[in-house]
């Protein structure tokens, strides 16, 4: 059976901008992890770590404002939780590998 | 066929030897077909009358003979089987009535003897597989009635002291696009299994759409039915034994992620720690000590909250006879589901189960949803996989 797709562009665009948006985000979230790292471990003299929180700091807001004026809030948050659904999953395999092994039996069998 | 009475009692008035050749010949003579297994299933009893044998063993030209009458005649599979069960058990019965003969014994070595024509059920078409509501105690075959999944003649199949509980259905699977024809099946598949355990006491559920398929043997499929009980017989007595008498309840606790954070702000000497030499801070300085913050903020409740599980989990733990632990699914800003388990309570535990779970509904912040009792599906599941690949 054939299914007919129609994509509407303002769907189209929307999605695009989410996922674009949402690696951004992702990309600033491990941005922190490292400045924060650096930080604790006293390698920043006070002012890198003042420039550096700043910069950060308009970073947020920026993509807060970008998602605002776009529309896309949800579908970044979409595009989130979906990428968070497959790390737990992979996580959850190789935590339990006895179980992810009957897992792919079954769905062989 | 009544040609071949008619022929039988022309030869009778003749004179002649009633035998299958004469039959035979008179029927040629009047130009009708030959229903051979009609033919023989006559010679069987002419046979018996003539040798004035009172033998009650059922004879398979005459199981063939019936078998393919009924299925001509558009009788369902599953009652022509019954019929033959029967006809089968009453001839094997030849030890007296009311002595103790085990009854999933006499099914056993009769049905065998049937499958072992191999042509005979070649005949059946549909209704080859056989689909498992579950299995419960007693040796037995007990007709349910036509209350199965669209109304199929549900029946047991024994072995020993534990029995299937099934329809005659065809190979495929039940799927339909229809959500509301799909959920007239599940219920109906749940009400067979209420009604077993409500007649036989203990039931292993086994989950919708569970189908055995005989392979490409000929071999009947109530006999593949059989063998699976017989094969998995020491796990499925096993799981009887631990279900008996006790049912599935559910249990989700949720907590309010808002109450977890005061606490932690409260109690945290970390996080106390830290928004002190957060304050006076330049703001870019403050942006990195506010992430520090967060970070601490996170592992504390990942702590906490597993202490919170594990706790929970041990009080219910000590109110069951045993527990699965479910999938929690991710919950929205004002709730988040913390634990989600299965517990296999006795009917005299539960009482105290739900006592605990209402000091934890208590909780500030904390609220539980409590359901059952089910049938101890999340009991079996893992144990009875292998049943689907077949």
């Amino acid at each position: 059976m054939s299914v007919a797709v129609e994509i509407k562009e303002n769907d189209l665009k929307q999605g695009v901008l989410g996922l674009v948006v949402a690696l951004v985000e992702i990309i600033r979230d491990t941005l922190k992890v490292q400045a924060l790292k650096r930080m604790e471990s006293g390698s920043l003299t006070e002012a890198e770590c003042e420039r550096l929180g700043e910069t950060l700091m308009k970073l947020d807001i920026a993509l807060e404002q970008i998602k605002e004026e776009l529309a896309i809030t949800e579908s970044v948050q979409a595009v989130r939780d979906g990428l968070d659904d497959l790390v737990t999953e992979a996580v959850d395999k190789l935590v339990n590998p006895e179980a992810w092994r009957r897992q792919v039996k079954e769905q062989t069998t | 066929m009544e040609n071949i009475f008619y022929a039988a009692l022309a030869l009778h008035v003749a004179g002649k030897p009633v035998n299958k050749e004469n039959i035979r010949a008179v029927l040629k003579a009047a130009g009708t077909p030959v229903n051979e297994a009609a033919l023989d299933a006559m010679t069987v009893l002419v046979e018996a009358l003539e040798t004035g044998s009172n033998k009650k063993s059922l004879d398979t030209r005459v199981i063939r003979f019936l078998t393919s009458e009924l299925v001509h005649r558009n009788v369902e599979a599953g009652q022509v089987e019954d019929l033959l069960t029967q006809l089968a058990r009453y001839s094997s019965s030849t030890a007296p009535v009311g002595e103790a003969m085990p009854a999933a014994l006499v099914g056993a070595t009769s049905l065998n003897e049937l499958s072992g024509d191999e042509e005979m059920f070649a005949e059946l078409g549909d209704g080859r597989s056989r689909y498992i509501y579950g299995v419960a105690a007693g040796g037995e075959t007990i007709e349910f009635g036509r209350i199965g999944i669209e109304d199929n003649q549900v029946y047991s199949i024994p072995y020993k002291d534990i029995c299937a509980i099934v329809h005659s259905c065809p190979s495929e699977p039940y799927q339909s696009r229809d959500g509301e024809v799909v959920k007239a099946w599940v219920k109906a598949h749940q009400q067979v299994v209420e009604a077993a355990k409500e007649r036989l006491g203990a039931v292993i559920p086994l989950s919708f759409d569970t189908i055995v398929r005989p392979g490409s043997g000929t071999a009947h499929p109530d006999q593949v039915v059989r063998d699976w009980l017989k094969e998995d017989y020491d796990s499925l007595f096993a799981i009887m034994e631990r279900i008996q008498g006790r049912d599935e309840y559910g249990v989700q606790v949720f907590y309010d992620p808002k109450v977890i954070d005061a606490r932690i702000f409260e109690q945290s000497e970390l996080v106390r720690q830290i928004q002190q030499e957060m304050a006076n801070k330049s703001p870019g300085m403050a942006y990195m000590y506010r992430q520090k913050l967060e970070k601490a903020v996170r592992s504390e409740r990942e702590k906490l909250v597993d202490q919170l599980f594990q706790d929970f989990y041990a009080r219910m733990k000590r109110h069951s006879d045993d527990t699965v632990i479910g999938k929690t699914r991710k919950g929205g800003k004002e709730t988040v589901m913390l634990l989600n388990v299965y517990c296999l309570a006795a009917e005299e535990k539960v009482e105290s189960l739900g006592e605990e779970l209402e000091e934890i509904d208590n909780m500030e912040g904390f609220s539980v949803r409590f359901s059952g009792p089910w049938p101890p599906y999340s009991f079996v599941a893992k144990t009875l996989a292998p049943v689907k690949g077949k």
